[in-house]
């Protein structure tokens, strides 16, 4: 199964009228499909949004434009459905962001408008 | 046998005492009045020979009963017995008439205040059995109060094998058999939770397990941790459809054949599935035509065989309708299952959480 395959699928979410709790855990260079999923997720019930990244010891390959997206998503979910996003976030061994929240989602960091929690990177 | 604590139970229902946990050398540092019994009940283990002369209870009213019922007392013959003490073996005190305490029992517990209070009357049973109830996640507590009075034991059994786990060698099955033969009268049929984990030590025993099973016919969760052990699968035949109210079911390191077990339990509404066996060609026993309810959640951590369970719930004929999906995969094939997993759910989702170990971008 080639990469095409998988291009344009992503969890179709626009009829989970009932979704009241989501929670993606992946791998920070396939953020592309957690925005994906968010860009047609049913928001009248949802309440709580929880975004944890996963990330190698090495730089991982992202794309500036997917972090982008999900900056500009998230902030609009807080202005306009009240919803702050929780972003979770494993340490390297000294204690250290692998992922530089602040830079990749600027305007959020900015506007205080998200949780960073950190947590333990599974083995 | 020492014991750290003694303790003194008045009942005025049942009109007798009971000492156990009788501390090694203090046989006279007892001070309790036994004016008002009728019965005093000691625990034969606690008695050490030379203290037993020491104790001077003579008002007590009905004379002494020696509780025997836990050992042997090769002390008695040795000892200097008083003559007007019940010999070990003569007239006891019908069952329910008997008072025993297990020893070692904080003084500071809710149960050890309940022992000493000085209850005017007798109480209501609904009363007792919410006193009893308080004591729900206490299991030392509760085996003290089995043991009380044969009108104790259905509420305290309620508690005390709610949840009942076979963890071999420590909690063994063979054990459980001996302390409950007849299946008529197991505290089996208490059980709202049973967990077994290395399901073939119990299906390799040779025991008829359908007649056991079947004792557990008010189980709502069930666990099976690790199906497969030494390279045996266990055959899960003996509990299908065993408990008809089954609500939850989660299976670890298990084969194929857990799918024609779900589809037994009509009512079952919550599924873990973690670790599977890899799919060995095993078809479905029989296709079901009708499947579980379905309603609760689904938790798949299956990584490497996520497109084979996937297969088989499509093939459940009255649907998906999980309100809560928390699912795991790694490689790339698998997050289309996912999605599809998602579409088929959409209308009953409320919360879903995927977790993807994927290497590398695939997008």
């Amino acid at each position: 199964m080639d990469v095409a395959t998988f291009r344009g699928r992503f969890p179709d979410l626009s009829k989970a009228a009932k979704l009241k709790d989501l929670m993606f855990l992946s791998r920070a260079c396939n953020i592309h499909w957690i925005v994906a999923a968010l860009k047609n997720v049913e928001y009248k019930n949802l309440r709580q949004l929880t975004i944890r990244l996963e990330t190698a010891d090495e730089p991982e390959e992202t794309d500036d434009e997917d972090w982008q997206d999900l900056d500009r998503l998230l902030v609009q979910f807080w202005t306009s459905y009240s919803i702050r996003p929780q972003l979770g976030y494993a340490p390297d061994s000294k204690g250290r962001e692998r992922v530089r929240l602040p830079d990749l989602l600027p305007e959020l960091t900015k506007r205080e408008l998200v949780d960073l929690v950190e947590y333990s990177h599974p083995a | 046998m020492g014991y750290h604590h003694f303790c003194v139970c008045y009942l005025p229902c049942i009109n007798h005492i009971c000492v156990f946990g009788w501390p090694k050398g203090h046989g006279t540092s007892l001070n309790v009045s036994f004016h008002d019994f009728r019965y005093v009940c000691f625990s034969l283990p606690t008695l050490q020979g030379a203290e037993i002369p020491l104790m001077t209870t003579t008002n007590c009213a009905g004379g002494y009963l020696l509780q025997t019922s836990e050992c042997t007392p090769p002390s008695v013959s040795s000892s200097p017995w008083p003559q007007h003490w019940p010999s070990p073996s003569g007239p006891s005190l019908p069952r329910e008439r008997v008072v025993c305490w297990e020893s070692g029992v904080d003084f500071d517990h809710p149960a050890a205040r309940l022992r000493v209070t000085t209850m005017s009357c007798s109480l209501p049973p609904e009363i007792l059995d919410a006193i009893i109830d308080q004591l729900y996640d206490e299991p030392t507590s509760l085996k003290a109060c089995c043991l009380v009075s044969k009108s104790w034991i259905p509420r305290t059994q309620k508690h005390l094998f709610v949840h009942i786990e076979f963890d071999p060698p420590k909690h063994s099955f063979g054990s459980w058999m001996r302390m409950s033969p007849d299946p008529s009268n197991s505290p089996a049929h208490r059980a709202h939770s049973l967990t077994i984990l290395y399901l073939p030590t119990i299906t390799f025993t040779g025991t008829d397990l359908c007649g056991w099973t079947s004792t557990f016919d008010n189980v709502t969760h069930l666990h099976f941790e690790r199906c497969i052990w030494t390279s045996h699968s266990a055959d899960l035949t003996p509990f299908f459809g065993f408990s008809p109210a089954l609500r939850s079911l989660r299976m670890t390191y298990t084969s194929f054949e857990v799918f024609d077990l779900i589809c037994s339990f009509p009512l079952l509404e919550d599924l873990a599935l973690v670790d599977l066996r890899p799919e060995d060609g095993t078809v479905w026993r029989r296709a079901p035509s009708i499947s579980p309810k379905l309603t609760g959640s689904l938790d798949l951590d299956t990584t490497r065989e996520l497109h084979s369970v996937t297969r088989r719930l499509w093939d459940f004929p009255n649907g998906l309708h999980f309100a809560k999906i928390a699912m795991s995969f790694g490689i790339g094939q698998d997050f289309l299952l996912a999605t599809d997993l998602v579409s088929r759910c959409s209308s009953t989702l409320e919360s879903l959480n995927i977790r993807s170990s994927l290497k590398s971008a695939f997008f």
